[in-house]
């Protein structure tokens, strides 16, 4: 039902399925952490995002909100950081931050370069509170 | 943040911070190293497609199966449901065919794989093809225990989607640029220009024009596969895995 209506609000399906079933994912990892601190109360999570995640932060937000109910993230705050992409040249050694569809060094305009960060979702940090 | 105001309220003397940083896609990448070993002791090279719908993934695997079928055992795990004889389609070719009813899924994940995988008799294929979801953002994100990534991009699209959709043409290990005979109709497609937005994002894979309607390329997509067929092959007999893989 709620999905029908998320759909709705940003009218774009199957990217809102994305965020949903890596939502689940995001959950059970938190359950799994939950529990290796038993007592402890999960009030924060911070997630850090970049533009190779395939992971919408805007649209992870709405599906994280709309899923904790119930689950150990109910009452955590949920803080997405977007960073950029940044690569790695190993023909001057230099990294930077570019654009996500365009590689080249901007320090020796090679294109032997490889993502060092902003290709992935992680879960960075979380805060428990110990009543 | 506090709702009303904004503020960050100071953290409490019993609260404790936990450092992380694990990969939220982490569980999936477990399961797809488990089918990864799994696929190797059994010495099956998973090629896994991807595109937007309609690119031609199920017309390509029916000219493989037409073409290389007699000389390798070929499976397919079909993820898309773009048509829903999909299966059917492969299966008309005496060729095992595995569907996986992804609902509305948006891509495929390891452990639909791994379910497939254990309904097939990987003793009995070489190559093992993988229709994913026609999409192309997410399934790109989720290691299946593939060998190799094979996109397709139909000259109906436009040459620029390397350069829209960076996520999918970022992990390709081949690119067929797909339905070529169709280019003399279509004066704004330049295969050129899809090969300099893929070096734009560092990958230097090979770029196979290529039709099942006219059979332009075939010759290359099919000595392609052959090629890492038997480079993979020989990695699996160096290795030598023994066959003891268990579930987590
Ligand atoms: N002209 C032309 N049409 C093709 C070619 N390959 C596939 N098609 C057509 O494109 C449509 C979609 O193909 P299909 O294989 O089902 O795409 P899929 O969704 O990626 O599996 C079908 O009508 C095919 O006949 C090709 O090389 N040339
Ligand atoms: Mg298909
Ligand atoms: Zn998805
Ligand atoms: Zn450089
Ligand atoms: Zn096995
Ligand atoms: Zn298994």
């Amino acid at each position: 039902m709620f999905i029908f209506l998320v759909i709705f609000h940003l009218n774009e399906g199957a990217i809102v399925m994305h965020e949903f079933s890596v939502c689940q994912a995001l959950l059970g990892q938190l359950t799994h952490l939950a529990n290796q601190h038993p007592g402890g109360k999960i009030v924060g999570i911070l997630l850090v995002n970049g533009p190779l995640s395939g992971v919408d932060s805007t649209l992870l937000h709405h599906a994280v909100e709309l899923c904790k109910k119930d689950t150990v993230a109910a009452e955590a705050v949920l803080t997405i950081e977007d960073r950029p992409l940044s690569i790695h040249c190993r023909d001057c050694l230099h990294d930077n931050e570019v654009p996500a569809n365009d590689w080249t060094c901007p320090h020796c305009a090679s294109l032997a370069t490889e993502a060092v960060g902003g290709d992935a979702l992680i879960l960075a940090r979380l805060q428990l509170d110990f009543p | 943040m506090c709702e009303t105001c904004g503020c960050t309220p100071a953290l409490s003397a019993n609260t404790q911070t936990v450092e992380v940083l694990s990969a939220v896609f982490a569980a999936n990448d477990r399961a797809a190293a488990h089918n990864r070993l799994h696929l190797g002791s059994h010495g099956v090279l998973a090629v896994n497609l991807m595109s937007s719908p309609g690119a031609g993934k199920t017309a390509l695997l029916e000219a493989v199966i037409d073409t290389l079928g007699k000389k390798y055992r070929l499976g397919v795990i079909e993820g898309d449901l773009e048509t829903e004889n999909d299966a059917q389609r492969i299966r008309a070719k005496g060729i095992p065919a595995i569907q996986i009813n992804t609902g509305s899924a948006c891509h495929l994940d390891a452990s639909l794989i791994h379910t497939a995988m254990h309904q097939l008799n990987l003793d009995t294929i070489d190559i093992l093809f993988i229709e994913n979801i026609g999409n192309l953002v997410c399934p790109a994100v989720y290691d299946l225990g593939q060998e190799a990534n094979v996109i397709l991009l139909s000259v109906t699209e436009g040459d620029d989607k390397p350069a829209k959709y960076p996520v999918m043409f970022r992990v390709a290990d081949l690119l067929l640029v797909s339905k070529t005979d169709l280019l003399p109709y279509l004066d704004d497609f330049k295969v050129d220009r899809a090969e300099n937005c893929l070096r734009k994002l560092a990958n230097r894979a090979p770029i196979i024009p290529i039709s099942v309607r006219s059979g332009q390329g075939m010759d290359d997509w099919l000595h392609w596969l052959e090629q890492r067929y038997q480079a993979f092959r020989k990695s699996c007999s160096q290795t030598n895995l023994p066959h003891d893989h268990h579930h987590p």
